[in-house]
């Protein structure tokens, strides 16, 4: 059940290495690395916290077993790494990021969320939704006389059944104010 | 005897057969849908409830409860998105058999022995729930504290890849369970000023973000327009679930037994009970390699112990009036408006009410089955429509069900952050699934060791002095020693 760390191929420090290079694109050293920064930083950010009245445990207590844990793990990482001869922190970048319409896509993707959360409560549920949807077929290459009545139908389906059947409050949209 | 006919005099009324088939229809669209649990469902009927009689108001929430849960294992075999975080012990195998063409074997597996294992527990729920609710209640903070390391434990040694991963995953959800005011001390624990995040992270949001969110991210950098079905899938949703009873009959009974008597501990519940029915499953395998890429054994064990847990958890509910979960509070509320007190006088007081409660849960397992065939033959149709039309509207959804926990924007926020965080992990082979448990369990770990330590003073032999403390202390211990022990013996051999 243990894994034994068998030494990785070699591949080029840090973000340097092109594609294909196996799933694993954080090597164990890289990984225990940010495990003793992660420790050291929640068990900074315990000493914040108070204990019980009279007790030698309180809110700090978890962050500081959780820290334990991380700086324990950390440094069995780190120390596999070592003795597999595999001492540099190492990245591989992965196939699809070598494309940058891949790399395009997923940018467009986290932006039409963010988008989604700023404007939905301003523009109304529906006009976000259905410009979220479209856009997003459009990215993957949908054409667009499908994505549009999909993007259209699919938020009118979606509104219908959480703001009137399950009585959800989606945003309401001034103009489209009568589909709620 | 004239009890039991009593009850079933109650029961088997037009209107109140009515009532659980449309609550049935009404919990199975609120499952499935990703992001809606059955919680929800519940919490949406007690309105309804309010103009009933009592025993059609219990139907409808045992109906509709039974249904959400078994419902939530849909969007997870075909979207990967468990509904519940029980689901999501199983969900990596379930959705490997959907990109196999077996999707319905799979949900036919989830539906089937999910059936058995609320059989099951009600069978256990109506010849054995005082002498298993008196053995819930001697559970103490110690023995709570070691089946909750015991549950955590089986999600990392169950998960695909690396234990070392599956520990990275578990510390990323326990950590994003210290977020908020619900600690030890009441004070904002990494909340930034946020006051959202006084509530801690949502795990409804953070699930469809680790799950359904990285998979969108995943299908938008592959940008693959091909459907999940290829050509076909005529797996058949009862067809090989005869075969899969007679094959693993010790798993069928193993799973439902765990189940219902995990179900019975209050706070524990389904989620404990499928991940460590499913550790169970796969540690006496004998394809242990084959779980985690489409075997259906561990979907069948699981599957039976989350519905026996659900049964499980009335347990307690009805013997004393303690909720076992969420939906179980909700209920005993309901109860009480109706003026049935749960606790051991119900049974003196109104027999044929809980007979009833009993029967109704039956017909509710049973119903299930032609139910669920058809949700999964409607659900079923998705699976031939192109992955790029498809995830982009399953985001709408995933936007929409992280908005619905709270009514607040704040969910979309949380699926956002979780996605991204899912999407690395799923990069970097870290498992996912140790991270939910982790965020699930993380405060009742947290209360339970703290208040351990408190009694024990700051002793940790406390923990072992209980007998069944020290026995699941133990067997917990062992299933960390024994893989490093044997990894030390092969190191120092070579």
């Amino acid at each position: 059940m243990i894994d034994t760390g068998a030494a990785p191929q070699r591949a080029a420090p840090l973000f340097l290495r092109q594609h294909g290079d196996g799933p694993v694109k954080l090597n164990d050293m890289f990984l225990g690395l940010l495990l003793v920064a992660a420790a050291i930083g929640i068990w900074l950010s315990a000493q914040n916290f108070s204990r019980l009245p009279n007790q030698a445990y309180g809110s700090e207590t978890m962050p500081l077993v959780l820290s334990g844990l991380a700086m324990a793990l950390g440094v069995f990482l780190i120390g596999r790494s070592i003795l597999a001869g595999d001492a540099l922190p190492r990245a591989m970048r992965p196939e699809w990021a070598g494309n940058p319409g891949a790399l395009g896509a997923l940018l467009v993707t986290l932006a039409l969320i963010a988008g989604y959360i700023a404007l939905s409560g301003r523009v109304g549920f529906v006009p976000v939704a259905v410009g979220l949807v479209l856009i997003l077929m459009l990215v993957m290459q949908v054409r667009w006389w499908v994505a549009l009545p999909m993007s259209i139908v699919a938020t009118l389906v979606v509104q219908q059944a959480f703001a009137r059947l399950l009585l959800v409050p989606l945003p309401r949209s001034g103009f489209l104010g009568f589909l709620w | 005897m004239p009890v039991i006919l009593e009850a079933l005099g109650l029961v088997f009324q037009p209107s109140v057969l009515l009532v659980i088939l449309a609550s049935a229809a009404f919990g199975m669209f609120v499952g499935s849908i990703p992001g809606l649990t059955a919680t929800m469902a519940t919490a949406l009927l007690v309105p309804i409830t309010f103009f009933m009689d009592p025993v059609p108001a219990i139907a409808a929430i045992v109906t509709a409860t039974a249904m959400a849960i078994f419902a939530g294992d849909i969007p997870g075999a075909l979207l990967r998105m468990p509904g519940t975080p029980a689901s999501a012990a199983y969900v990596e195998d379930a959705y490997a058999m959907t990109r196999k063409g077996r999707a319905e074997e799979a949900l036919g597996a989830a539906l089937v022995f999910s059936a058995i294992g609320g059989i099951f527990g009600t069978i256990v729920l109506m010849t054995a729930s005082p002498i298993l609710a008196e053995v819930a209640l001697k559970f103490s903070s110690f023995e709570y504290f070691w089946l909750v390391v015991l549950g955590l434990s089986c999600a990392v040694f169950v998960s695909p890849g690396k234990v070392s991963r599956g520990l990275i995953s578990l510390l990323i959800g326990l950590f994003a369970a210290t977020v908020g005011i619900d600690n030890p001390a009441g004070e904002p624990r990494y909340t930034f000023g946020n006051v959202e995040l006084l509530a801690g992270v949502q795990f409804i949001p953070a699930m469809i973000g680790l799950f359904a969110v990285s998979e969108v991210l995943r299908a938008v950098v592959s940008r693959s327009n091909k459907s999940f079905k290829g050509g076909g899938d005529r797996s058949g949703i009862f067809r090989n679930q005869w075969r899969n009873l007679r094959r693993y009959p010790v798993q069928v009974l193993r799973g439902s037994a765990l189940g219902t008597a995990i179900g019975a501990l209050p706070g524990a519940g389904a989620d404990i009970a499928a991940w460590i029915s499913y550790a169970v499953s796969k540690r006496f395998s004998r394809q242990k390699e084959k779980f985690g890429t489409g075997h259906v054994e561990g979907l069948v064990e699981a599957g039976a112990s989350n519905n026996g847990a659900v049964s499980g958890a009335w347990i307690p509910a009805l013997v004393f009036g303690i909720p076992g979960d969420s939906i179980t509070a909700i209920v005993i509320g309901v109860l009480y408006i109706k003026g049935i007190n749960p606790g051991p006088m119900v049974f003196i007081n109104d027999p044929q009410l809980i007979y009833a409660v009993f029967v109704v849960f039956l017909l509710a397992n049973i119903i299930m089955l032609p139910l669920g065939w058809v949700a999964i033959k409607a659900a079923g149709t998705m699976l031939s429509v192109p992955r790029n039309v498809l995830m982009p509207i399953i985001l709408l959804f995933c936007i929409v069900g992280s908005f619905a926990i709270n009514n607040t924007v704040f969910g979309v926020v949380l699926m956002l952050i979780f996605g991204v965080l899912g999407f690395l992990m799923d990069e970097n082979d870290i498992p996912i699934a140790p991270a939910i448990l982790g965020l699930v369990l993380g405060p009742m770990l947290e209360q339970n060791f703290i208040t351990s330590m408190i009694k024990a003073d700051g002793s940790f032999a406390a923990f072992f002095e209980r007998p069944i403390a020290a026995g699941l202390g133990l067997f917990t211990i062992a299933i960390w020693s024994i893989p490093l022990i044997a990894w030390a013996i092969r190191r120092a051999k070579r």
